[in-house]
Order: C-alpha cells, then sequence, then structure tokens
C-alpha cells in the first residue's frame, strides 16, 4: 500500500476552475463565501468548536412541574431545540417528576 | 491510568472543561471506559476520536454513559480511505459499524483530515456524514504526525485552505438543515483583529495573572505519548512543556509554567501572530496550530 504512488495534483484544481496565481478571483471566491460562512474560532482535531447537544437530568416537585417545563421550552427558537421527557415518581399519586431535557444547538 | 486520573482532577481544578482522546487508536486503549467515566464525573465534556473499527455493541456500551461525542475519521472516498489506512476493505467495516454508534445513541461526528491533495473528495464526504446522521463534519488540516509522515501526506499550504474554505462555505450552504460543518483553519483577518485568540498579547504583570486559573493564559493543553504536557498541539517543543506526568503534581508545575515561561510563550505567539498580520492578502487563511508549533520547534533549536 505504501509504495503506492500519491497524487501529486492539488485537490482544489478538480474543483475550481481557477488558475493557481489568479488571486484576485480566488479573493472574490473567498469574499462571496464569506456571506456564506464563517470561521468564528478554530479548534483542535477531534474537539468541536462548539456543544450542539446538552443533556440535563433535573428533579422537581409536582407542584413545580409546569412553571419549570415552561421555563425551559421558552429557550426553544430558530438555534435552539428543547424536548422534555418527565417521569413521575410516586404513583399513584406523582409528588415529584424526574425531567429529562435535551438541548440542541440547530446551527 | 490512576496519574491519568489525578491529572484530570487537577486540570480541572485548573480551569480546563473538556477532554479529547485521539491517536494511535483510543479504543484500543482498555482503561479508556474507566478514564471516561473519570472525565465526566469531574464534569468534562469528553470526545474520543477512533477510525471506527472497534465499534462493537459491547464498548459502545461500556463507553456511551461516558462519552459527548465521538468522532469518527474518513479520509475521503472509500478507495482513498482504505488507501490512506493501509487496509483493504477500512471504509466498509467502519461503515458497518455506524449503525452501532446511533444505536447506542451517542452524538457523533465525522473527522475529514485536509490534505494538498484530497479538497476534491470533501463534498463526497459531507454528504456520507449527512445521510449516515452525523452532527458534525470538521475539517481538519493534516497534522505532520503519525500516518502523516508515514505515508509521506503532505498538508495543505495557505492557498489550498482559501479553496477549502470556499468549498466549506458550499458544501455548509447545502447541508444546511442536516449538518454543521467546522473548518478548523484560522481566519487571518479574526486574528490580527482579534489577537488574544492566538495569545499574541502583551505580557501581564505576574500579580494580574496569580489568581486566573491556567485554563485562561492557555488552552489546549496535549498529554503526549512520551508523559510532556504541552501547550496547544502535539509535537510543541518541550521547552514550552507545562510539566510531565509522573514528575509532581500538575499544580506545582503550572505554577512554575505560569511564574517562568509563560512570558516566553506569550512572545512566541506575538512573533507567530505579526507573521500572520503580514502574509500576502490573498491567502486569508491558515493553519494557526502548525504554525505555532513549528515556530516553538525552530526558537527551541535555535537556543
Amino acid at each position: 500500500m505504501r509504495s503506492e504512488a500519491k497524487p501529486t495534483e492539488r485537490g482544489s484544481s478538480k474543483l475550481f476552475a481557477i488558475e493557481t496565481h489568479d488571486h484576485e478571483a480566488l479573493a472574490k471566491a473567498v469574499g462571496l463565501a464569506r456571506g456564506d460562512y464563517e470561521v468564528k474560532w478554530w479548534w483542535k482535531y477531534g474537539t468541536p468548536a462548539f456543544i450542539d447537544l446538552m443533556r440535563l437530568t433535573i428533579e422537581v416537585e409536582g407542584k413545580q412541574l409546569g412553571n419549570t417545563l415552561s421555563q425551559f421550552m421558552l429557550q426553544n427558537g430558530r438555534e435552539t431545540q428543547v424536548t422534555a421527557e418527565c417521569f413521575p415518581y410516586g404513583i399513584v399519586q406523582p409528588d415529584r417528576f424526574r425531567v429529562e431535557l435535551n438541548i440542541q444547538s440547530r446551527v | 491510568v490512576v496519574a491519568i486520573e489525578h491529572l484530570l482532577a487537577e486540570v480541572v481544578h485548573e480551569g480546563f472543561n473538556a477532554i479529547a482522546m485521539s491517536g494511535g487508536e483510543p479504543l484500543m486503549y482498555q482503561p479508556l471506559p474507566r478514564l471516561l467515566e473519570s472525565a465526566r464525573a469531574l464534569g468534562l465534556f469528553t470526545s474520543v476520536t477512533t477510525n471506527g473499527l472497534l465499534l462493537d455493541a459491547r464498548r459502545l456500551a461500556a463507553l456511551a454513559p461516558h462519552l459527548s461525542l465521538l468522532a469518527v475519521s474518513v479520509d475521503g472516498v472509500p478507495e482513498s480511505h482504505d488507501r490512506l489506512r493501509g487496509l483493504p476493505r477500512a471504509f466498509e467495516k467502519m461503515h458497518g459499524k455506524l449503525g452501532n454508534v446511533r444505536e447506542a445513541g451517542i452524538p457523533f461526528g465525522i473527522i475529514f483530515t485536509l490534505t494538498l491533495n484530497n479538497l476534491h473528495e470533501l463534498a463526497w464526504v459531507a454528504e456520507f456524514a449527512a445521510t449516515e446522521g452525523a452532527h458534525l463534519l470538521q475539517v481538519h488540516p493534516l497534522e505532520q504526525v503519525g500516518r502523516a509522515r508515514e505515508y509521506e501526506l503532505l498538508p495543505p499550504d495557505d492557498l489550498e485552505l482559501s479553496y477549502a474554505f470556499v468549498e466549506v462555505a458550499r458544501l455548509q450552504e447545502r447541508h444546511r438543515h442536516r449538518l454543521t460543518i467546522q473548518f478548523d483553519a484560522a481566519d487571518r483577518a479574526l486574528v490580527e483583529r482579534e489577537p488574544y485568540r492566538a495569545f499574541a498579547i502583551p505580557t501581564p504583570e505576574p500579580e494580574a495573572i496569580a489568581g486566573l486559573p491556567l485554563a485562561s493564559l492557555v488552552s489546549p493543553l496535549v498529554l503526549q505519548d512520551d508523559g510532556w504536557i504541552v501547550p496547544i498541539q502535539h509535537g510543541f517543543a518541550p521547552r514550552y512543556a507545562v510539566g510531565r506526568l509522573g514528575h509532581g503534581s500538575f499544580r506545582t508545575q503550572a505554577a512554575r509554567w505560569r511564574r517562568e515561561l509563560y512570558a516566553e510563550f506569550l512572545k512566541l505567539s506575538r512573533c507567530v501572530w505579526g507573521e500572520i498580520r503580514d502574509a500576502p492578502e490573498h491567502l486569508p487563511f491558515t493553519n494557526w496550530y502548525a504554525a505555532v508549533t513549528t515556530r516553538s520547534m525552530h526558537d527551541s533549536t535555535a537556543l
């Protein structure tokens, strides 16, 4: 395997009809791309630059359940999706709830 | 593993909040579940980078409770992946295991190592990642360690990184609702505008940093297989090392680094920042990690 010749051509040369010395055309392409994408930060291999999913488990009293859920659900929006599952303690008459929250980035 | 667990407790005290385990192949490291469990118990975000060949249900069940993100390396289309891995059917074997990851409910991402020669395969990898249900596609410039040296792969130069940025933007637009693509190159404009991101700040008075956690001064740290704990990236000159595993408490070593080497590290970072600022305008992206690591070695050998 290691004796195979490595490719010598730039990967980009198979994608872009820009000569490598055409700095102006490349700058224009980068400028246009900046409208769609921004490097806010750069990060290390294996480490995301953001955390896109949080899992949270809390316990609340029954009378606080509605208010607690409402507060988390207010975080739902264009950038964040919040879902929750509730598990009651104290059947037949639940007095406490375990709430499992998933807070997912939509970005 | 006990020594690493002690180290983890100390780095948490110094403000670090994530641990990323990568190659060799972390899944061959038997105490991995225990280590991840310890890390999670300390509140750390945990990620593991793997070639995907060992992702069987038994291993994943042991890892799942303690793993925040699994990163699977995909080096290109199947033929390229197999060639670079030096293993026939490596892609097919890895692909066959991804179902186990989904069943285990572990969030996962795909890591594509960008070389000078493989940008044209990124679109295929992005489609693969989206189809397989990956949360993240990380496009990471090749580092000249491990396999890269062994296979004589070439890292992307700054010109290729510019083209890669254009391609990443195009693919992010295409996969807008399915996948987040992360491009691990530094934007020169951002670095010039906000030098602190590249640690290019004036050296503060010692009393100004006395109470600050180490993570606010330098991050990330890398624990190398030789025990050195170096700033920024594998291969950073040991002269700048924060400490060494098994050579006393990390907190003591970190305090010494803060006193004796932090100023040197900042001086190095300012030097690299100057080079980035003065680079030609038509090359707006660079591999800052490689630049600062290479400079650390040059400065080191010059002494």
